[in-house]
């Protein structure tokens, strides 16, 4: 789904990191990817590696992204455990109740960015 | 290290949360319509809008990549419309809706309904300022659509099997759907109608107002 969008999406956040003079230089992003999401990661980071080339921002030239899949779960609402599901498995484990809160599976986020931080200004 | 993980969608999810406090002070609820290309979105809209608008004010915003000819059809029926050409993308996003609200008469509206692009994978991930988003799945498309296509069908609030009076002539098992949903979906309100026999239009449209209703008592 889209994964370029997406990645362009990913790339104008670590540009805002870096203007916000947060950061110099983003070396290393790390994206999640939840399991229910129509997303795939090999064209993510396929779609990542091409914007970066064609785009050429100060600051991101050489950043490498990591894409962490996020499986998928959800809260039983009748005995309270936390049960894995999939798009066609939505029933608890332990009591096969059907009225589950999902807790986890649809993320498209950047948890951890790795980099210099400073004001990318102050490059020479 | 980042202390709350960064939406890679943020930009999109903040218009979203934008047009959901317009619509707090506007008090209108408002409905993403999705489905496949032909599903019978538009046909369903023109029929059940002419009952609904003896009751609400109501006012249509209408995805497609290219033409106005669902608008022309809710023109017709004289309710407010605004037709997006995304010319080319495949889903509509806030920021479309956000330049269409600008468009209606929201100050006289109770109620808009998004008539999103012909598509069973993109719209689903798209949050538009929706209150509700609700699905059409037609018999001549097959009973095998929600194994193939499950997150439009997990993230809809209500899934409408359409085309009801074709049955009888397509090879749709009926009871493999209603499996297939109940275990992608559990316990999701399904309506079976059939617009040109006008079938389940009444309870369809009694959805709408309770959802109108649900909204205003939670919001006050």
């Amino acid at each position: 789904m889209h994964e370029v969008s997406l990645a362009m999406g990913i790339i104008e956040c670590l540009n805002a990191l870096i203007k916000n003079q947060q950061m110099r230089s983003i070396e290393k992003v790390t994206v999640q990817i939840g399991e229910l999401s129509n997303v795939m990661p090999e064209a993510l980071l396929f779609a990542f590696e091409a914007m970066l080339q064609s785009q050429s921002i100060n600051g991101l030239k050489n950043c490498q992204m990591t894409i962490q899949r996020v499986s998928a779960k959800a809260v039983c609402r009748q005995c309270h455990q936390t049960s894995a599901i999939t798009h066609e498995r939505k029933r608890c484990l332990y009591c096969k109740g059907n009225d589950l809160e999902i807790i986890s599976g649809y993320e498209l986020q950047i948890s951890e960015v790795e980099g210099e931080e400073g004001d990318a200004r102050d490059t020479y | 290290m980042l202390e709350t993980p960064i939406s890679i969608l943020a930009t999109n999810d903040a218009c979203h949360t934008r047009i959901q406090a317009l619509l707090r002070e506007k008090k209108i609820v408002m409905i993403n319509m999705m489905s496949g290309p032909g599903a019978g979105k538009t046909s369903l809209l023109e029929k059940l809008l002419i009952s609904l608008k003896q009751k609400i004010n109501v006012g249509v915003i209408e995805g497609d990549l290219y033409t106005a000819e669902d608008a022309k059809r809710l023109e017709r029926i004289a309710i407010p419309v605004v037709q997006i050409n995304t010319q080319g993308a495949c889903h509509l996003d806030a920021f479309m809706i956000e330049k269409a609200l600008e468009q209606l008469p929201i100050d006289e509206l109770d109620m808009i309904i998004i008539e999103n692009v012909g598509n069973l994978v993109c719209p689903a991930e798209f949050k538009i300022g929706e209150h509700f988003k609700m699905m059409l799945s037609s018999v001549t498309e097959g009973n095998d659509k929600p194994k193939k296509y499950p997150l439009m069908f997990e993230v809809s609030d209500a899934i409408i099997l359409s085309k009801m009076d074709l049955l009888p002539y397509v090879p749709f098992d009926a009871l493999a759907f209603r499996k297939d949903i109940e275990a992608i979906h559990p316990g999701v309100k399904l309506f079976e109608v059939s617009t040109l026999a006008e079938k389940g239009l009444i309870e369809l449209e009694a959805w709408f107002l309770n959802k109108l209703e649900e909204l205003r008592c939670k919001e006050g």
